[in-house]
């Protein structure tokens, strides 16, 4: 851990006991430092239901480690199924997931 | 049964007998299943059947010919994951294996299907849904 990461940490705990929020990967749980402001919807296509979702979720480098989160991994915060669709260093020891849809419309085979 | 009737009939027989690959999940192109009709959020990976043609074979006749396409669908980041190549190997199979269990009658359904055969096969990729998959395309008779 560099020394702006170490600095930075007793902010980040100071940050996740107010905001913290846990999310599943794979069924097990573990906690965000914060989790953004979820987007999701429904909507009906061929074969079923599409529900749009996207939000961010900020993380420290253990528990990204410890998730085995990487690109396209799905996860589920507040009940809606996720696919992690970037993952950003903010350099702090903390990572920004962005994410998106876990499902994909359906294609029109014609 | 008419057109849409027929339509639908096959693509759930074809589910039906999709869904019997290990792991897999199969949606028909109108969604839900037989007596419950009920959607089901889709994530990949899936499995996808859709009836694209449906003609009768005579006027009058109560056979059709179809053209339906079966597509094995994964996330574009999974895509060369060998559970996808696998899976897309055992869809063709099962496919092959239709072929020779000729004819099939469904009474749940009340359809029979007298002969599939797959013509044609290729890839799909969709880069702004992030999904790819494998199509088949198989000729199939029902009466």
């Amino acid at each position: 851990m560099n020394r702006f990461a170490a600095a930075m940490q007793p902010a980040h705990a100071a940050m996740k006991s107010i905001m913290g929020e846990n999310f599943t990967v794979d069924g097990k749980e573990f906690e965000a430092i914060d989790i953004g402001e979820i987007k999701k919807g429904e909507r009906v296509m061929a074969g079923g239901l599409y529900r749009p979702g996207s939000l961010t979720i900020l993380v420290s480098a253990a528990v990204l480690a410890a998730a085995g989160l990487k690109l396209h991994a799905l996860l589920t915060a507040r009940d809606v199924p996720l696919r992690v669709a970037e993952i950003e260093d903010e350099g702090d020891g903390t990572h920004l997931l962005t994410c998106g849809p876990a499902g994909a419309k359906t294609p029109n085979l014609r | 049964m008419n057109s849409d009737e027929i339509k639908r009939a096959t693509e759930l027989w074809f589910c039906a007998q999709l869904r019997e690959l290990p792991g897999t999940t199969w949606y028909a192109s109108k969604g839900g299943e037989v007596g419950t009709g009920e959607a089901a959020a889709i994530v990949p990976p899936y499995g996808f059947v859709q009836v694209t043609d449906a003609r009768s074979a005579l006027p009058g006749s109560t056979a059709w010919l179809l053209t339906v396409k079966v597509a094995w669908l994964s996330h574009i980041g999974d895509t060369t994951s060998p559970e996808h190549s696998l899976l897309v190997r055992h869809v063709q199979a099962a496919l092959a294996a239709l072929s020779t269990t000729k004819p099939a009658v469904d009474g749940q359904l009340g359809l029979a299907v007298s002969g599939t055969e797959t013509v044609a096969s290729e890839d799909f990729t969709d880069e702004e849904e992030q999904i790819h998959g494998d199509v088949f395309t198989v000729a199939v008779g029902v009466g």
